[in-house]
């Protein structure tokens, strides 16, 4: 059994040959891949020691980040990333929000020594800034800065962090812009500028950067932030090497990247050869064009210690539902990092077992000047997630490790730019997209996702309550919840997701735009029997509101249907979209956006969750007594709020009978 | 050997079989798919926020044990797609 990989393909996961010479930057000498590689292994002891110690520097540089930040994206989503680098720029320690630019980040190093690394050189104290896609991250808004390790004139290592900037100058306000029709359309790009220069801040190559945003204040405190991050870093590496001396300490950053590999390849022998396979789609922007399905497949091959990912997709898409290679191989990343190599120590290492093969031009490896803002692919995340959920049964010391994908496309859908209540402008997404939902265990393992557990991309995100959400910014919500019936249906379900409404207030002059996705085609699949989510939902547009006069009343609309009620009351409109809406002027106290995700995915089938399980998600709203009926054959008796348990056996039957008068065994196409 | 919530691969006869009802499907190198009932289902007919009838662009396909009739995959694809090979197993040679 093998894979065939077709021609055109590009290989993603690779190394550059070991061969080459020392190369001298400016600020001192950069050693040979070969050299590096040959850094003498470290005792079981030291080794454990200076890992441990590395691993604390990144993690203490990343909560400076985070502290230091002010941007919600940052500070609550925990957006933010900081890593040790070998001097070739290959990940060797990693403190990590974002799973998704693990690997891809190390593209900006090798820029970096490409086309500095001569003139204007590579010094000590020496800043570097890149937010290209192409080159590094996933979009505009992942900003990356960098900063060389150089001792007794010799580069040993780099150190990199990155956060989320929401505001990239781009077409619209916001960083994601449904409008976009090109990169050019989405902002600024650095391709590498020293914002500090042997020590000494660069003020004209900050400016340069402020004066593109329509956010001053929130950029600069990130970009203060990630230089903090550095700051606090440099300090702990430099005082390791004093205390254990450099050769230990490049030791250990090329040691901890061959132990993330082993452990990465033992677990890999752990599991039983063979391919597992899973198709996802994408919405693309409908306009006034019939839709048309942007597809993505994914075969996923096992054999030894080799993990081989043979993508098929489709694309790319006119819009922003896109990416390049680099923000590809982040997409995996995220479902290899947190599923299958979650106990690994987060670097390179792991990723050297994994070949990804993805086709040229598609949405996944789009052409140069393709609008990425909208990261194209997260079914990619949820694909491989199922394909490796699907593996790990083939061990049972796995099976409380197997997790459904999570929430579909978990992206925000609504964006803003403005003058807040405080009266500074600012722009940002709105946070409820790390509110999704978790995909379901099973019985060995956490059974039921977790509701509004998180974004997959950012594992340990978290969001602000509302009234610090509204504190914040311009708006006031109407409601934020779980959403019902959104969650995967199965034995064990996917966890729900957030449903929300804004309106703006208390602002002169704000915009909102909606990207959209999930909305009109199921994106992925559950596992082993459960139903899809629920779609994302549709956005719901609301103009002219008289809402002074309801809330005057003490009332507060709480559904899509309240605003509908409402407008037909007292005058306004309603508009229920699909397709992705430009940025445009809302009026305060006047308008209403509103919108929400589809849950995540469940495992299992329906029929096989216990009856009382189904009841707690009723008396929890997560499900509703309809859904419990049609989907789970499980009927409430309303007056008692009990299980009736004849008519469930009644209602299974039914459905299991219907089963066996549909079913039929496929012959081929009709 | 586990393969799926519902399935086994049996090492010794090496046929893939129901958890639930011990239903033999088929020899470990087949796709199970190709060997239970499937039903083509609308989204719409499924309760909850799914595409309409009228513009949906895939369907699910209900896969069923042919055993016990549990739900064993809802694979979301074009309605005429063939029934992917989503469990395939590195069996051992013949003869081995």
């Amino acid at each position: 059994m093998t894979t065939q990989i077709a021609e055109e393909k590009v290989l993603y996961t690779y190394e550059p040959p070991l061969e080459g010479k020392r190369t001298f930057i400016g600020g001192g000498w950069l050693p040979s891949r070969e050299e590096v590689a040959s850094y003498k292994r470290l005792s079981a002891v030291d080794f454990e020691i200076l890992s441990y110690r590395m691993n604390s520097i990144a993690n203490e540089a990343r909560q400076a980040i985070l502290r230091v930040s002010g941007s919600p994206v940052v500070a609550e989503g925990g957006e933010a990333l900081f890593a040790i680098y070998d001097p070739h720029g290959f990940t060797s320690s990693l403190a990590c929000g974002l799973l998704l630019h693990t690997a891809g980040t190390q593209g900006n190093i090798r820029e970096v020594l490409d086309v500095q690394g001569q003139s204007p050189g590579v010094y000590d104290g020496d800043i570097f800034m890149l937010n290209e896609p192409s080159v590094g991250g996933y979009h505009a808004c992942d900003q990356w800065t960098g900063t060389p390790i150089f001792h007794d004139g010799e580069l040993i290592a780099w150190l990199g962090s990155l956060t989320h900037t929401t505001e990239t100058g781009a077409i619209e306000p916001g960083g994601m812009p449904a409008s976009a029709r090109s990169l050019l359309d989405e902002g600024y790009r650095v391709q590498g500028i020293k914002v500090q220069e042997r020590g000494q801040i660069n003020r004209a190559a900050i400016n340069c950067l402020l004066r593109s945003t329509r956010d001053p204040a929130y950029y600069v405190l990130d970009l203060r932030a990630r230089i903090a991050g550095l700051n606090v870093a440099k300090d702990r590496f430099m005082a390791l090497i004093k205390r254990y001396g450099a050769d230990k300490v490049k030791a250990c950053v090329q040691q901890n990247i061959d132990y993330g590999e082993e452990m990465a390849r033992a677990k890999l022998r752990s599991l039983a050869d063979g391919a597992w396979r899973i198709v996802g789609y994408l919405d693309l922007d409908v306009g006034e064009k019939k839709p048309s399905l942007i597809k993505i497949t994914v075969a996923m091959t096992k054999k030894g210690d080799d993990l081989i990912l043979d993508f098929n997709a489709t694309g790319p898409n006119p819009n922003y539902y896109n990416c390049y290679i680099s923000g590809a191989f982040g997409l995996i990343y995220v479902a290899v990092a947190s599923q299958l190599f979650w106990e690994t120590p987060g670097n390179w290492g792991y990723i050297r077992p994994i070949k990804a093969y993805i086709p040229r031009n598609c949405c996944l490896n789009a052409p140069y000047f393709t609008p990425v803002g909208l990261c194209a692919a997260f079914p990619v995340t949820e694909l491989v997630t199922g394909c490796i959920a699907k593996m790990l049964y083939t061990n049972p010391k796995y099976w409380p490790d197997i997790n459904a994908p999570w929430q579909r496309n978990c992206v925000t859908p609504m964006y803003w730019g403005g003058m807040t209540q405080h009266g500074y402008p600012s722009g940002s997404i709105f946070s409820e997209p790390w509110a999704a939902g978790t995909g379901a265990g099973i019985d060995e393992g956490r059974g039921d996702g977790c509701d509004t557990g998180g974004a997959m991309m950012t594992v340990e995100s978290s969001i602000a309550d509302v009234e610090m959400t509204e504190l914040q910014g311009p708006f006031l919500y109407l409601w934020r919840r779980e959403g019902m019936d959104n969650a995967g249906a199965g034995r064990w379900r996917g966890g729900a997701s957030v449903v929300y409404a804004v309106m703006p207030h208390n602002t002169p002059f704000v915009t909102v735009g909606w990207t959209s996705m999930g909305v009109i085609v199921d994106p992925t699949q559950s596992l082993d029997g459960a139903y899809p989510p629920a779609l994302n939902y549709r956005g719901a547009w609301a103009k002219g509101l008289n809402l002074t006069e309801v809330f005057q009343k003490g009332q507060i609309p709480q559904s899509v249907e309240e605003l509908q009620k409402l407008a037909q009351q007292s005058g306004g409109t309603v508009d229920i979209v699909a397709e992705p809406r430009s940025a445009a002027p809302m009026a305060t106290d006047r308008d209403v956006g509103a919108g929400g995700f589809g849950g995540a995915k469940g495992i299992g089938d329906p029929l096989d969750r216990e009856p009382e399980r189904v009841l707690a998600d009723i008396e929890n709203r997560i499900f509703s007594v309809e859904m419990a009926r049609r989907v789970f054959g499980v009927v409430i008796d309303l007056k008692a709020m009990k299980v009736d348990l004849k008519s469930t056996e009644a209602a299974r039957n039914e459905i299991k009978a219907n089963r066996r008068k549909k079913g039929v065994i496929w012959e081929g196409k009709k | 050997m586990r393969i799926h919530y519902y399935l086994d691969l049996d090492e010794k006869t090496q046929k893939i079989k129901c958890r639930k009802c011990g239903r033999d499907i088929c020899h470990g190198s087949e796709n199970y798919k190709l060997h239970v009932p499937r039903a083509d289902v609308y989204p719409d007919e499924i309760y909850g926020v799914r595409p309409p009838r009228e513009t949906a662009m895939v369907i699910y396909h209900e896969y069923y044990c042919p055993g016990c009739y549990t739900m064993l995959d809802v694979e979301v694809s074009e309605p005429d797609a063939p029934p992917l090979w989503d469990i395939q197993i590195a069996m051992p040679k013949h003869g081995k």
